[in-house]
């Protein structure tokens, strides 16, 4: 039997000339290189940042145990060139929002096949295939699901047409004051692991919200003569300057955190007129409660008795401290990280220790790593079929029948056509979209007296509109220039605020990303609330906006709506969704592959800000949405 | 049947099978883990197959399969110092590379020199690259014995399955309303939706009677238009192999192009469907073996195994039809019922 790979001849032709470049070497770019090298491709350039780690292995088959550490892209490219030693594989360990990766550089290949699991990544590789005038394979998958589309500037729309929904966040009161799910304890004990051990975020405060409207009328009016609460008060001693002055003694920290601040809390009465009241808990008297869970479960899936989590929360805080203290210079920190095991500890034990005092239910440590680490579940098979598709749609587009090209659509179970890989007709662009159109222009709904220059960059400009190096001036007739790209030229503005400028209800800002050769137009609104507590509201359809309350995506959109509200983020206490989170809809939802922050450095525990106010950013970025 | 109580997961498989213990669950995980595979035909698609079963946990893969290892294979299993040993020999240290924990064997046998015996052993079966016939005989085998049963085969840019779970039962999640909001409670709203776990039954038929029925009589005309390509061709590919011994083959592209062609008008004229119904250019695409058509339908068949071992979520009943050059579609359809 003959055992060859044979595609018609022209086709072989366009394979064997063609240059690609494959952006993320996960659970997608291991299936996708190894059909690559086995279809005739033979000159392909990988990049990815991450390393390996054992939770890949059930699916990135490229890699081995004795490679867990090491660069994905180096390893994928050695692994497979065994298919064919006479390919051409270029590896980069790196990230592709790098500015080496310019539109020139772009502009080589003859297709670029994203595999990659955030939105980020995803909206700045989409602009710079949109400026380099390079077809874009998109791709995701999740559990069981997974989708396929093309990308092409004038003919399809692009990965920015339709906005993808924000991010699921909490109010601060909820996270602060009066949480009711167990996701609202696992937030805080993150925000706590910040606070104590990692780069404090004035967004991310642990201590009681005094100025919380529920509990209006109560602040200050029966506070505790306690010192350790008055000390907890983040306007005057930073929570990790306290710990530090007893030496992180976890006596004295769960003193504060699990008695005093839930005793202030309650003399907030008018909190808890509807919902049940905290119990505080105390240091020396933990319940001991009987474990009546079944067998044969996966250790990490026993939830943890108080007693237990106290002790968990006592040696990981020895742990953490003795690491924050062997690190160099005044401003350094921990990353939380799910896979080291005394920052997933620490979120355990004082997530369920939060749990317990508001009567919610506890959850184990795998089930917290989940909602903390966002861990995406991510089977081979899946990742295997989309690859297989990616290459598909790859082959139409060598051939220039971009008319065969298809969003296709891995199902769970067969859709009312009897299909589980269901293709559908590629949409046409959004006329109004925010990055392919060809004048993109979004509103920006915000309080022009509270947001700062440096918040604007990195929250609105960065976070949400995924520029990476913009230049802002400001519509005035004068040309004044708000940010530039060009390092130091304007520090002194960024803790000036937005009015500072003169920017006010209706200023234009014109902002452009050289490195991506976008152009965006903003309109700033200026308004002094906005819903749910939000710092500010990107909206790409003005004609959506109605006069006080703000529109915005919720949910998922449907794509014929040729006018959607563009995802808004918020400052205040978010779900600290790790960068790379990807969400996919498939009339359900799924998520993404997870991965860490998009540093080269990865899994530095003890990292310092690798890129600077970029760090911030990163924390505070969104779900990613591939709608249908 | 694949029984589950002895079993256990050790500290190491959990942290390996993390991401996937995360969505089928640890029961689910431990019955793949009980779980003995034959697999039969290691081409392009048994190598698929066999990477992503291993991956997934299984207790032992046996490789069966009596062909040398040629050059430019799809089967990537096979590094290129080892063209000219039996495929399976070729292949087994990658297989077994990717998970350390799973028993790979293999077995340079031709499978018709296997008795039933020697198929009783197994809790899956799944042959690929075998004519009709000799899959309908093991088939029978596996009935008899109560093992389910898998057949596939990739042509070219396509390709499908057959399965036969005699009768599967399984269970699967189910959405329930969520909880009505418990009283006074000014909370917002936002629990998620509860599910509650339902069991089936469903029922198979052997591949003798799949392979000798006619959907264009049996399926409401709407099913039989999104089929009757698919349907044609796989009969007719997998008569040509039988009649040839052979698959089609590039050196003789323009011949067994015509060759099909007859095929397919036999199979029509029998079925009283003589009018033009599917194009010969199909007929160009369905040389050798290409890569993503072997991932495609392989990354669906292996998690069809998955499903059936783990007897959880509804498995395919009972054809899995794909093709990357017509339509871009997989299709299920239940034939012969």
């Amino acid at each position: 039997m003959a055992d060859v790979n044979v595609a018609p001849s022209l086709l072989d032709d366009s394979i064997r000339k063609s240059k690609i470049l494959v952006v993320g070497a996960g659970g997608i770019g291991c299936e996708l290189l190894k059909n690559l090298v086995l279809s005739g491709f033979n000159d392909i350039l990988v990049i990815d940042l991450d390393t390996i780690d054992v939770s890949n292995l059930n699916r990135q088959f490229l890699f081995q145990k004795e490679h867990v550490g090491k660069s994905k892209a180096v390893i994928a490219r050695e692994s497979a060139l065994g298919f064919n030693p006479n390919v051409t594989i270029v590896a980069k360990h790196d990230s592709v929002m790098n500015s080496e990766y310019n539109v020139t550089f772009f502009k080589q290949f003859t297709v670029v096949m994203n595999a990659l699991d955030n939105r980020a990544a995803r909206s700045h590789v989409n602009r710079m295939c949109l400026a380099a005038n390079v077809p874009l394979i998109e791709s995701g998958t999740a559990g069981y699901l997974g989708q396929v589309t093309a990308i092409r500037k004038g003919l399809s729309e692009c990965y920015d047409c339709n906005p993808k929904a924000g991010q699921k966040s909490f109010p601060g009161c909820t996270i602060r004051n009066t949480p009711s799910e167990p996701i609202h304890c696992i937030v805080w004990a993150k925000h706590l692991f910040n606070q104590l051990f990692g780069e404090a975020d004035p967004d991310e405060d642990v201590s009681p919200d005094t100025a919380d409207p529920e509990a209006a009328g109560d602040a200050g009016s029966v506070a505790l003569q306690n010192q350790a609460s008055e000390a907890g008060n983040v306007t005057r001693v930073s929570t990790r300057a306290w710990a530090q002055q007893s030496e992180y003694d976890p006596s004295k920290l769960f003193g504060k955190f699990f008695c005093d601040d839930i005793k202030y809390l309650l003399s907030m009465d008018k909190l808890w007129t509807k919902r049940t009241p905290p119990t505080p808990l105390s240091w020396d008297n933990i319940p001991e409660e009987i474990s009546d869970q079944q067998g044969g479960l996966i250790k990490d899936q026993k939830v943890w008795s108080p007693a237990e989590c106290v002790q968990a929360m006592v040696s990981s805080i020895k742990i953490l401290y003795q690491r924050s203290k062997e690190l160099n210079g005044e401003e350094s920190f921990l990353v939380w990280d799910k896979d080291d095991e005394a920052s997933m500890d620490f979120v355990t034990a004082c997530s369920n220790l939060r749990s317990h005092v508001f009567s919610i239910p506890k959850k184990s440590r795998f089930d917290v790593k989940a909602m903390a680490g966002n861990i995406i579940p991510a089977i081979a098979t899946t990742n295997a079929v989309i690859a297989g598709l990616i290459v598909f749609e790859a082959f139409k587009i060598l051939e220039g029948k971009w008319e065969e090209c298809r969003h296709v659509y891995l199902n769970s179970k067969p859709n009312a056509l009897n299909k589980v890989i269901a293709p559908s007709s590629l949409d046409s662009a959004n006329p109004k979209c925010y990055v392919c159109s060809p004048h993109p222009e979004v509103t920006v709904l915000l309080n022009v007296s509270q947001m700062t220059v440096q918040s604007f960059e990195d929250k609105v400009l960065r976070g949400a509109l995924h520029m990476i190096s913009p230049d802002v001036m400001v519509d005035d007739g004068k040309g004044t220039v708000l940010i530039s790209s060009e390092e130091g030229e304007t520090t002194e503005n960024m803790s000036k605020s937005l009015s500072d400028f003169n920017i006010s209800d209706g200023t234009r800002l014109r902002c452009e990303d050289f490195h991506q050769e976008y152009d965006l137009n903003i309109t700033i609104i200026d308004r002094e609330h906005l819903e749910e507590n939000r710092e500010f509201t990107v909206i790409a359809d003005p004609s959506q906006l109605q006069p006080k309350a703000a529109v915005e995506s919720s949910g998922p959109q449907p794509s014929t709506s040729s006018s959607k509200p563009a995802p808004s983020t918020r400052a205040t206490e978010s779900v600290e969704i790790d960068e790379d989170l990807d969400v996919i809809f498939q009339k359900g939802c799924a998520n993404d592959d997870h991965q860490q922050e998009p540093s080269i450095r990865k899994r530095s525990i003890s990292g310092q800000a690798d890129i600077g106010s970029a760090s911030k950013k990163l924390r505070l970025s969104e779900n990613d949405i591939i709608e249908l | 049947m694949v029984a589950k109580e002895e079993v256990t997961i050790s500290e190491a498989e959990a942290a390996l099978y993390d991401r996937q213990i995360r969505l089928w669950g640890l029961e689910a995980q431990k019955r793949l883990r009980a779980a003995r595979v034959l697999l039969i035909g290691l081409g392009g698609l048994g190598a698929e197959i066999a990477k992503n079963l291993t991956l997934s946990g299984i207790k032992s893969l046996t490789l069966l399969d009596h062909s040398i290892a040629v050059a430019n294979s799809a089967n990537f299993l096979i590094p290129l110092e080892n063209v000219g040993k039996n495929v399976v020999e070729a292949s087994l240290e990658r297989v077994q590379r990717l998970n350390p924990m799973v028993d790979i064997l293999t077995d340079t046998e031709n499978v018709t020199a296997k008795n039933e015996d020697f198929f009783s052993g197994f809790d899956v079966v799944c042959a690929t690259r075998l004519p009709v016939e000799e899959s309908i005989r093991i088939n029978a085998i596996c009935r008899k014995h109560s093992i389910p049963f898998y057949s596939g085969d990739v042509f070219g840019f396509g390709g499908f399955f057959f399965v036969d779970l005699l009768e599967h039962e399984y269970s699967e999640e189910v959405n329930v309303p969520a909880a009505t909001l418990k009283d006074g409670c000014t909370a917002k709203k936002n629990d998620p939706s509860e599910t509650k776990t339902v069991k089936h039954t469903l029922n198979y038929i052997p591949l003798q009677a799949a392979f000798e029925a006619d959907p264009s009589s049996q399926l409401n005309k709407r099913s039989w238009q999104r089929i009757k390509s698919h349907f044609i061709t796989m009969k007719s590919l997998l008569m040509f192999r039988s009649q040839m011994k052979r698959d089609p083959e590039a050196a003789n592209r323009q011949s067994d192009i015509a060759k099909l062609c007859e095929i397919r008008d036999h199979i029509l004229h029998e079925m009283k469907l003589d009018n033009q119904m599917v194009d010969s250019g199909i007929f160009e695409t369905v040389f050798g073996e290409l890569s993503p058509a072997a991932a495609v339908v392989g990354g669906v068949l292996a998690q069809e195994i998955i499903k059936a071992v783990s007897h959880k979520d509804a498995p395919i009943r009972n054809h899995f039809f794909f093709n990357g050059a017509t339509d871009f579609s997989g299709v299920v359809e239940a034939i012969g019922f």
